[in-house]
This record gives C-alpha cells, structure tokens and sequence, in this order.
C-alpha cells in the first residue's frame, strides 16, 4: 500500500513523500521531488567557457556564488591559470557571506518555527520580535558585502574567469558591521543553545567533506573519514542511482552506503578548525564532535555562521587593493575539476573544453543530491517507530527532520531530462 | 492586502528577495508561500507573485487555477517574464530551436512584470506599496544605458569596445555589470520598442557576427523573451 503526504512545506523547492506499507507495517519513505528540472549541463554544451558563471549560478538562488568559484575553479585549472593570494581571499570572502546569508535563511526563516512549533517566521517574529532584528542585521551585514563585491546579492556579476571584474577600493566600510555581527552571532548562539532539540541518532552514516589546513571551504582534497580523495578521483567515489519516483537522481558512495555532507559533515572531519570564538562558544555549551543528531545541526549552521563571520573580518581588515583584478586566460583543449563546500555540502564541477574555450562537457553534482539517500534511511527509521500516528501526523513528525538536512531541491534536479508537454 | 508567492521551473532567487524586504514584509498579510509557513490557505488573493516559467501540463493548470483566484497576477523575473535560461534548448543534430519552457504570459493575462534575474527589490517594494494603497506601481520602462548615464559610468562599447547589451535592455537595475566593469548581459530584458537592427549594427561594429550576437541574447536568460522570438526562424 503506497500513501502520499503532500504538500511538503518549508523545503526549498516541491516535493512530497511516499509512505510503503506492507501488511500494516512501514517498509519504505520515499522523497518523491516533483521540482521540474531545468537541463542545465546540456544547455551548457556548445557554450563558451565565459558563460560559466552566469549560468550555473541560475541552478540555485540561494547559493549562486558557490556555483560561480567552483566552476571558476574547473575553468582556471583546465586553462592553467594561478589565482593570487589576494584574489583568492576576496573569493573566499564572498564565500563566507554566502554562507552566512544561506545559513540565516534557512536556520531562523525556515528551520526556527519547528522549535518553537509555530507555522512560520511570521509567527515566530510576533512572538519574538528582537530576534527578528538581530537577524536582519546579520543579513544587511553580509547583503552589503555581496553587494560591495558582487554588485548585487542574489546572482552577483563581478565573479570572472581569472578574478573579479574589478575590485573595491576599500573594503573598510565592513568592519564595523562585522564586528557588531559578531556579537549578535553570539548572543544568537546562546538563544538556540537554550532550546530543547530532539534526540535521535544517524545508525549509520559516512560524513564527507574537504579537507585541508583551515575548516573546510575551498580546496582540492575529500575527506570520508577514512581515507582522502582527489577532486580528480571523487567521481569514482559516488555511484549515481535512478528512482522512478523522483525528479532528482541519488547517491550512495562506491561500496553502496548513504552518505552526509554539509554543516555536520565538516563539523564532524573539522572541528579543531574552526575559528577561535566559535570553538570555544562550542565547547563551552558541550557541542562538539562525534555529533550525530541531526536536530542539532541547528547549532552546526549558527557556529558556522559565527566561523564565518570572524574569517570575514580577518580578510576584511587586511585587505589592500589588488594591482589587478583579474588575470588573462589563455584557452586551450582541456578539461577541469571544481570542488568546494557550498553551504549545504560539497558541490563538484567537471567540465571540458575545445581548443576555442567551447564547452564540450559539463557534469555537475549537489550537495543535496547527495543527502538524498541519507534523508530517505532517516525518515524511514523515524517513521517507523511512529505506528499509532495518523497519516497528518506523520507529515507534521516528518517535516522537521527533513529540514535538518536542509535540502535545496532546485539544485537536485537541475539535470534530469523530463517528459515535455505537447502543444 | 492578501499576497501569495508561488514558485515553479527556477531557481528560487526571486521569492527569497521577499526576506530582503526586511520589516517591510511584516506589513503585508501572506497567506499562501509553501516554501516558507507550513500554514497556507489558497483563498482568493490580492495579488499573486509568481516565479518560475511553465514547463509541465501540471504548472500550467495550477498557473490558471491560480490566475482564477487572483485579482493581480505579478511576474516575478526572468523566468516567469521571458521564460528564464531553461527557456531555449538547441538541439545541437539539426540546428533547431526547442522551447522547453515558457513564459507565464504564454498562458494567461499577467498584470504586472517585475524584469531582472533576480529582480530587484526596490521594484518589489514598489508593487506592493503601490497596490496596498490602491494606486498603479510605477516601473522603468527606459534602456539600461540611462542608468549609466546617472552614475556617470563610462561607456563600455565606446571606450572599451566591449559587449554590453545595456542598450537593448530594460533599465532600474542600477547599471549593476557596467559599474562592476563588465558589459551587461541582458537579465532584464529586451527594452520596450527594442532596436534589434541597431544592436545587430553595433555588435559588427564591434567585430561580432549577427550569430554571435543573437547567441548573448540567448544566454541573456530572456532568450524567450515575445520580443526576441522572431531571431529564430528554426523553432520547432
């Protein structure tokens, strides 16, 4: 007997999910993503290299600017060009806002109200108004230093092949800002610190980010806990799986297993490196690894936030500007590896290109794709203890959980070929 | 004034500008955004904010169910004005055009358009203040250079003789690439009476073939654009 609960609520994008019963009993959850794909990679093919960020930034509204550095890093490698120190901080400062303005959105405008079991943000703000202004602070922080970057916060325009279009005078105007941020970053820590989460624990997981010698961010190297891997080599790690059900494909690693990666997964590999504050406010209110439930990723996403803030004003307040913002590419018959921590987890690129700088291929994997699996085996283990609960309370128990692993379904689906409607 | 958001093929970018508003939001009563309240009731409404084009039979009825209900229907950016970057897929064996992916306005009467990808939050709050107080929102109409012309950027075509499709397109954005150092890639849209002629003239002038200029427009995510349409003979 297979029921339908829909719609799923408060998760970027559409979905619904499946509940297999075989003699009364619950067998199988099944995230059926109904978010019509949009075929990304083949309108890629046949395009110049230039177009890269631009386009794929248009897979997810919320994390653009992951998508434009970790294209920017396959172009650069396949055309052999080396980023100076001094570009590669203002990308990463990009980066960390990015985080920031992903993470707000989702812990206080889509995650918060479960902990609070109120509706929406909109309720949740009524009721605790000062919140709201903290938060909106955070976000006019980091809207301004998009915007001094990028040009604009969603889809930002000064990302280029070989740097930035052009580069600010001074970034100077930012560090008050940050620094208040920082505060409110934690005061906001100790708020959630406050709230009672739910215990559960993943039976089973793998946790999978980069790694290298700052908490994971930009790089060239996985980790799964056991062994490293090269962004070169990642693509053999994964094995992709077609489900009838969904729009989106799945991902187990290459012996079969569900594995996680986003805040958890870095927090859980890297702890030891994140910034001084947010280490200690983390020891001093008991978070630290292994952790394993999931509910608490809520405090994951905050000390992350707080991470970045602090990596943010270090940039900031030894930045001088660049002599130049960007250098020449010289095109050639390559191919190149992007990977990089997108605020939900490790987004890898590849692409190859003709001797003009055309894109012959373009293969690109998301992090929530990979989560897919994960969130199934979880909701499924969640739902089955529940046998008393009726089908719209299953929704209401399921919704939460879902929205630990904070899933993006834009992305997830960007690729897939669907049936097209008939004029 | 009654507001719901719905969102079908895109990104998600533009019904999350709503949370840039800020406190301004808090002025307006939503009663239907699955993406953001788990309560949502589909009464009828003041105004419907539409992102996303129409790719399915499914979209497309939902689209009319909601167009049923709705006083104002808004077009939230590129891809519910023009049909977005997914619009356009070539089909590379026999040179030929598929739409994918459609405009909102393919399918039903839509009040008001707010251009850009993403669009511009200014022209949001415009929308919203305008028709609380039961006035018509006033949105710009004029090419982008005017925009420069304001900030006093340079022209990038005169002076670097590079690309910038700002003279076609639809200003209010700010000039945000010009000002950045880059030409403008269109992600407003054709401007109203657009000089395709013109642009073509300036793009040879600029050492550019009329199949590399229609080929920015594509990439423009306004490729579908009404007014663009008739640049491809070959749609299939």
């Amino acid at each position: 007997m297979k029921i339908s609960l829909e719609p799923l609520t408060r998760v970027g994008g559409s979905a619904l999910l499946e509940i297999i019963k075989e003699e009364g009993s619950l067998k199988e959850v099944r995230f059926a993503i109904r978010e019509t794909p949009r075929l990304m990679e083949s309108l890629l093919i046949g395009k110049s290299y230039k177009v890269l960020p631009e386009i794929t930034a248009r897979i997810c509204g919320i994390c653009p600017i992951a998508y434009q550095i970790t294209a920017l890093q396959a172009v650069e490698e396949a055309f052999e060009v080396k980023i100076p120190q001094e570009i590669l901080s203002l990308r990463k400062l990009l980066y960390f806002a990015e985080w920031i303005h992903s993470h707000t959105l989702h812990l206080f405008f889509v995650h918060l109200p479960d902990y609070f079991k109120l509706p929406s943000f909109l309720e949740l703000y009524h009721k605790e108004p000062f919140m709201l202004e903290k938060v909106l602070y955070l976000r006019d922080t980091v809207s301004l230093l998009i915007e001094t970057l990028g040009g604009r916060t969603i889809h930002p325009v000064a990302l280029i092949a070989g740097g930035f279009s052009s580069v600010p005078e001074s970034l100077s105007n930012l560090q008050k800002p940050l620094e208040e941020s920082i505060n409110i970053a934690v005061e906001l820590f100790a708020k959630l610190s406050s709230l009672k989460y739910p215990e559960f624990s993943f039976k089973e997981v793998i946790y999978v980010s980069l790694i290298g010698d700052d908490y994971p961010l930009l790089g060239d190297l996985i980790f799964d806990g056991r062994e490293k891997i090269s962004k070169r080599d990642f693509r053999h790690y994964f094995k992709e799986i077609k489900v009838p059900y969904a729009t989106a494909n799945f991902y187990l690693s290459s012996e079969g297993k569900a594995y996680l990666v986003g805040p958890l997964a870095r927090f859980n590999n890297a702890f030891e490196k994140l910034s001084p504050i947010a280490q200690s406010l983390a020891l001093k209110y008991g978070v630290f690894p292994p952790l394993n439930n999931p509910y608490r990723s809520a405090l994951i996403r905050m000390l992350e936030i707080l991470h970045s803030l602090e990596k943010s004003l270090e940039i900031v307040k030894t930045y001088r500007k660049p002599p130049s913002p960007s250098l020449e590419v010289m095109v050639k018959e390559s191919e190149g590896f992007g990977v990089t921590e997108a605020p939900r987890g490790i987004l890898w690129h590849h692409y190859k290109f003709d001797s003009q700088g055309t894109i012959t291929y373009a293969r690109l994997i998301t992090p929530t794709a990979q989560n897919l699996k994960l969130i199934e085996l979880t909701l499924t283990e969640l739902l089955a203890k529940e046998k008393e609960l009726k089908e719209e309370e299953l929704l209401s128990k399921a919704e939460p959980m879902i929205r630990n692993f904070d899933p993006c379904l834009p992305c997830a689906t960007h690729f897939l070929e669907v049936k097209i409607k008939e004029n | 004034m009654n507001i719901g958001v719905f969102k079908f093929t895109s990104c998600g970018g533009c019904q999350y500008s709503l949370l840039d508003l800020g406190e301004s939001l808090l002025k307006f009563k939503i009663s239907y955004f699955t993406e953001l309240s788990s309560k949502n009731i589909f009464s009828p409404l003041d105004l419907a904010l539409i992102e996303g084009s129409v790719t399915t039979n499914e979209e497309e009825n939902f689209l009319k169910k909601i167009r049923k209900n709705a006083r104002y229907l808004v077009a939230l950016g590129a891809c519910a004005v023009s049909g977005g970057i997914q619009a356009i897929q070539e089909d590379k064996s026999s040179n030929r055009i598929r739409p994918y992916s459609k405009p909102l306005a393919d399918f039903v009467p839509v009040e008001f358009e707010l251009r850009g990808c993403p669009i511009s939050k200014h022209h949001l709050l415009e929308v919203l203040f305008s028709l609380s107080v039961g006035s018509m929102p006033l949105l710009p109409d004029y090419p982008l250079c005017l925009d420069c012309k304001r900030k006093g950027n340079p022209c990038l075509i005169v002076t670097k003789g590079v690309l910038c499709l700002g003279v076609i397109t639809q200003g209010g954005c700010g000039a945000i690439c010009p000002s950045k150092g880059r030409g403008c890639y269109g992600c407003f849209g054709p401007v109203k009476k657009v000089n395709l002629k013109a642009f073509f003239k300036c793009c040879l002038r600029l050492g550019l073939s009329e199949e590399e200029a229609i080929q920015a427009l594509k990439n423009s995510f306004n490729g579908y654009h009404p007014d663009l349409r008739e640049l491809y003979e070959n749609i299939s």
